[in-house]
């Protein structure tokens, strides 16, 4: 990644991105109390968070293109 | 509240005798606007007394008064029961009301000249309709009926400065209504001949003791015929509309609340007292037809309601309707034993008189602000005159018979009985007769608050308390009731137990 | 201070009354006083039953006090007072008569001991709200009202019905569990559900939240949900139908939330998703559940009331909601910009804010009960609500792309209202044990676990960290000026076609059968008639009544003498 790059992904992008880094390591460090089966899987709550979101968006971009209608569809 | 002392022995003779008076010295006493006042005393003494009377009878049960000193059968008897009186206090208070609301309304709809006249009308046109009510001889009630319809015809013939149409539809009503009526007195005038009496106990008592013949049968179907007429029952309404809606304002909101009730009075004092006998008039082909009509002013009254392009008119289509649901419950009333029927018929007079007696004053209101109530002049009034709008809402949730409101209450009895008396299809009509009463109160919402106001260069401002106050004391009674309608349905109950007493 | 004898909801009547007589200072004076004076009778409720009155064969009871009820009690008084502040700007009496009348339904329904008392305000609660829809004084509001109140109205024939199957079921009327069993409970049941939003009957919420004022979502978004999710807990707790439910509830809201432009909107469908948690931990039903269930419904309308104040603050300064008009705000907006991140940290469950301590606690539940799956899906949920609630709104509101829109602080008893709101947010976030205390059971529950820290956070920074890749890459749905189809289109655009077919065919159909009944017939007997609707021509209007009135003589004649 050259400077250029990094610029603009912005510094706040690349604060969360640390503290992502951080939180991910301490899954390792800290010895999680478990409840379930799938909390023991390394980083799961990191992984599922994130791809929850990304499931999520492109499932309503479908969604939107299904229900979405000009502004004035019910003429009000 | 005895507080009429010695005269409260009098008070069926007062009750006619007040608003005659009024109305005879009426020209003399008082010209121009004192005219107003006159009238309006003259009201609240007949309406005290009517109070006085209807408390009077509940406690101490019917009070026959025979006129002149002359003895029964052969003088004139007064003859007032727990009906009677109820639709005596009916006149009386709408009466009342209405007269409050005609000292602005007939100064712009009646010309200068003719405030005397107009107020002796008014005041004979009430007397002639208690008359009806409180009379016991049927040949007394004929002359009464005259009495009261022909200074109506002259009372919608005063609409002309308005509406010059009101001409032609008083001349309608003329011809038609001197028809009905004598209809009417031919009937009478055949139960004489075959009875030799006019007295109505009298006559009861003689047509139970004689077969029926051709000539009771024919009575019958002219009584039927006439009373059709002036009840306004579908097809017989056709006078109705243009009279309702070319009178002037505040006559249209007397005629609507009480002339058609009085109409509907004398159907009951003749089907189930007079008439009713081992064979009665309620044959299995009269029911048919009432009912038949009924019905069917139910739906095509409400179907023709919901297209037409003026409230008046709206109105008065729709108290074509009702008058369906009050014909319907008192013509399956003697075969409804638990006598829910007609307690719903008596009630559904009450609150239609004063649901519909509110609304048509509020569309007097609305000829008042703009000269005219037409749909198209009503847009967006919703805002500029809330209150007369909300009281049209109002009043229409009455006649849609929305739970909280009078009409809740007397349609509610109206089903039970139908039910009770096995007329499930009957009451189906009802329910559907309620769905199309909801369209065309929603057609009124949907102009009055939704449409964008249309700029007339008009005023639009709201009404004078002098028109407001009386619409609302309508409207506001059908709601009282509605919210507390314990006393009434007793009153009405008591009374329907002793007409349908009087058919065993 | 408590003071006995006198019931809350009359306290706020009596103030509906009062405010509706004065103006100006006056009746901010009131609005203001009239939850602090009712809050003290509120405390001087005894234990149990009390202001029972029997009327006919009825006993109504309009005061059962006990924890559940005395919690959304409070709440609901924190809810008025906090409503009222934030609106003591306007001068809209119509909005702040029916809202106090509509507090005072809401109070009046949490404390109820019996199921005819629920109906009665239940009832009043549909109608008061109604009114503080109309009075949103816009072209569109009385139409919204309308569908509203037919939303409230079903809702309220629902809970008669049900009540009336109920006690002809010879059951007694008192406020206590139902089993699904007994007959009208059904009934129950969906009157409760329409109120609170359930999946098909939830479109009511999303149609009138953002488009009642700015002032009058704040009060409309506290109650009428909330009164139900109270419903739902007092009478069906650990009904298993609720899960599922309620799971379906977190989770369809948060598509929607993605796709809409219109920020109020996107609140809305919001608090359905926050609704959902709460319909999960009723229908699971164990005491820690409900215990989770009933402390997220205090947190709901604390921080969803703030997140409403937050968009209502920028809608009344710059007349904007929707996040294609807004953005870049926050150097304008400073204190709201701060206050509203803090509504939004409360809302996606950030440890120290009071969404967390709550949550966690229907998620630790549904872990308990081993249902795996459901813990997924509130698991997903969360982060959807992190999306949604926690990043767009704050994002597109007050920063995105700068519109170069007007902007300043909203008035100072809207700023002071929202303090208050994040205030509480941050209170009980950071000492739980202030909520704990008052919760129907005692259950004890450590919130502030390393573990549910730790997870939690990793949960939250990655769902963030996926919407910024998904952002920088373009992937992300814009916002756009669009329509979203939900299910109500079907009876909207039934409606229409209804109406449509009532104007057109219907009336075409009933027209000619009356101009036949009415005009041709007879004229067809008798020859040419002019044209007209029910006028007849000239010679007609008298010819043809006549000829009816010689006809129904005739009819008469004939039953009567050959009958």
């Amino acid at each position: 990644m050259n400077d250029s790059r990094l610029k603009r992904l912005g510094t706040a992008t690349i604060l969360l991105a640390i503290v992502c880094a951080v939180a991910l390591l301490l899954d390792g460090a800290i010895d999680r109390h478990l409840d379930t089966e799938a909390e023991g899987l390394f980083g799961f709550y990191c992984l599922y968070g994130f791809f929850a979101i990304v499931v999520l968006v492109f499932l309503s971009r479908i969604l939107r293109r299904i229900v979405a209608r000009e502004e004035h569809f019910y003429g009000d | 509240m005895n507080f009429l002392g010695a005269w409260s022995h009098h008070l069926p003779v007062l009750l006619v005798l007040i608003p005659l008076i009024g109305a005879v010295l009426s020209p003399i006493v008082a010209r121009g606007s004192r005219g107003w006042a006159w009238a309006f005393l003259t009201m609240v003494a007949t309406a005290t007394v009517a109070l006085e009377l209807l408390l009077r009878i509940r406690s101490s049960g019917p009070i026959s008064y025979p006129l002149g000193g002359w003895n029964l059968p052969f003088g004139i008897e007064l003859y007032v029961d727990l009906l009677s009186a109820i639709i005596a206090l009916v006149v009386a208070g709408v009466g009342l009301v209405v007269t409050f609301y005609a000292r602005t309304s007939v100064r712009f709809e009646i010309p200068d000249d003719r405030f005397g006249f107009f107020w002796s009308l008014w005041l004979l046109a009430i007397t002639g309709l208690i008359g009806i009510v409180i009379t016991g001889d049927a040949f007394n009630l004929y002359v009464m009926l005259e009495i009261s319809s022909l200074t109506i015809y002259g009372l919608i013939a005063m609409g002309r400065m308005r509406d010059r149409r009101a001409l032609t539809a008083a001349f309608n009503y003329l011809i038609l209504g001197s028809i009905g009526a004598a209809f009417i007195l031919i009937a009478i005038g055949l139960l004489y001949s075959e009875t030799g009496t006019l007295n109505m106990a009298d006559l009861h008592r003689r047509l139970g003791a004689i077969e029926a013949n051709a000539t009771i049968r024919s009575a019958r179907a002219f009584l039927l015929a006439g009373l059709g007429l002036k009840m306004a029952l579908f097809p017989l309404h056709l006078w109705m509309p243009a009279a309702y809606s070319r009178a002037p304002s505040a006559v249209a909101g007397l005629l609507a609340a009480t002339a058609t009730k009085v109409g509907i009075y004398m159907a009951m004092r003749f089907f189930y007292t007079v008439l009713a006998t081992d064979e009665g008039i309620l044959t299995a082909p009269n029911v048919l037809i009432l009912s038949g009509c009924a019905g069917a002013a139910i739906v095509f009254g409400s179907a023709t309601a919901a297209r037409q392009r003026s409230l008046s008119l709206l109105l008065a289509f729709s108290s074509v309707a009702q008058i369906g649901y009050i014909v319907l419950g008192m013509a399956i009333g003697h075969s409804d034993p638990t006598g829910y029927a007609m307690t719903g018929s008596i009630l559904h007079i009450i609150s239609h008189a004063l649901m519909k007696g509110g609304l048509f004053l509020c569309a007097g209101i609305f000829i008042w602000r703009l000269g005219t109530n037409d749909f198209d002049q009503l847009a967006g009034i919703g805002r500029r005159m809330p209150w007369t709008s909300a009281a049209v809402v109002a009043g229409g949730l009455g006649l849609i018979g929305v739970p909280g409101t009078a009409g809740f209450i007397s349609k509610l009895f109206l089903l039970r009985g139908l039910f009770e008396s096995g007329h499930p299809l009957l009451a189906v009509l009802v329910l559907t007769g309620s769905v199309l009463a909801a369209i065309y109160t929603w057609r009124f919402v949907e102009i009055a608050y939704l449409k964008p106001p249309v700029e007339n260069g008009l005023d639009h401002s709201e009404a004078p308390l002098g028109m407001l106050i009386p619409a609302w004391i309508l409207i506001g009674a059908s709601l009282v009731i509605g919210f507390y309608p314990g006393p009434i349905i007793e009153i009405a109950s008591e009374a329907a137990s002793t007409l349908l007493g009087g058919s065993g | 201070m408590a003071i006995e004898g006198f019931h809350p909801s009359f306290v706020f009547l009596i103030g509906a009354v009062v405010a509706a007589l004065t103006r100006g200072k006056m009746r901010s004076l009131v609005m203001v006083a009239t939850p602090i004076i009712s809050f003290a009778f509120l405390r001087g409720l005894p234990l149990g039953d009390s202001f029972v009155f029997e009327i006919a064969q009825w006993t109504l009871t309009f005061s059962h006090r006990d924890e559940l009820s005395w919690l959304f009690g409070l709440l609901f008084h924190l809810a008025a007072l906090l409503a009222v502040i934030y609106s003591l700007h306007t001068r809209n009496r119509m909005e702040q008569v029916s809202a106090l009348v509509y507090a005072a339904s809401a109070i009046g329904a949490v404390l109820a001991g019996d199921l005819l008392t629920l109906f009665i305000w239940w009832e009043m609660l549909a109608l008061s709200s109604t009114f503080v829809v109309f009075a949103g004084r816009q072209r569109r509001s009385m139409a919204i009202g309308l569908r509203y109140f037919a939303f409230q109205i079903v809702s309220g024939l629902c809970l008669l019905t049900g009540i009336l199957l109920y006690s002809n079921s010879g059951m007694s009327l008192e406020l206590g569990r139902l089993d699904l069993t007994t007959p009208g409970t059904m009934w129950i049941l969906l009157a409760f559900g329409i109120k609170a939003g359930f999946p098909l009957v939830h479109t009511w919420i999303v149609d009138t939240y953002p488009a009642a004022s700015a002032t009058g979502t704040v009060f409309l978004c506290a109650f009428t949900t909330k009164t139900a999710v109270y419903a739902l807990a007092r009478c069906f707790p650990g009904t298993e139908e609720l899960i599922i439910i309620g799971a379906v509830m977190t989770c369809f809201p948060i598509f929607y939330a993605i796709i809409e432009n219109d920020l109020r909107k996107v609140l809305s469908y919001s608090m359905i998703n926050q609704i959902g948690f709460m319909v999960v931990g009723i229908g699971l039903g164990t005491e820690l559940a409900i215990n989770g269930a009933v402390a997220h419904a205090f947190n709901d309308v604390l921080f969803k009331g703030l997140l409403f104040m937050s968009m209502g603050a920028v809608l009344h300064v710059t007349g904007k909601s929707r996040g294609t008009d807004l953005g870049g705000l926050w150097k304008k907006m400073p204190w709201t910009t701060g206050l509203c991140i803090v509504g939004a940290a409360s809302i996606s469950a950030v440890p120290l804010f009071s969404g967390f301590v709550s949550k966690s606690m229907v998620m630790a539940a549904a872990v308990e009960q081993g249902h795996t799956w459901l813990w997924l899906i509130l698991l997903f949920a969360s982060a959807g609500v992190l999306e949604h609630a926690g990043i767009k709104i704050p994002y597109f509101a007050f920063f995105a792309h700068d519109r170069g829109l007007e902007g300043r602080e909203p008035p100072r008893n809207m700023l002071l209202a929202m303090l208050l709101g994040a205030g509480l947010c941050i209170l009980i976030g950071c000492r739980p044990d202030l909520l704990y205390s008052m919760l129907p059971y005692n259950v004890s529950f450590e919130p502030f676990t390393t573990t549910h820290v730790l997870i939690q956070i990793q949960l939250l920074l990655f769902a963030s960290m996926a919407v910024v890749v998904l952002m920088k890459t373009g992937t992300y749905p814009p916002e756009l000026v669009k329509e979203n189809l939900d299910v109500d289109v079907i009876p909207r655009l039934g409606g229409r076609a209804l109406l449509g077919w009532l104007r057109g065919t219907f009336a075409q159909v009933t027209t000619r059968l009356s101009i036949t009944v009415l005009e041709r017939i007879p004229a067809a007997i008798a020859g040419p008639r002019g044209p007209g609707q029910w006028q007849l021509s000239s010679n007609w209007r008298l010819v043809l009544p006549g000829l009816l009135l010689v006809m129904a003589l005739l009819a008469f004649l004939i039953a009567n003498l050959y009958g």
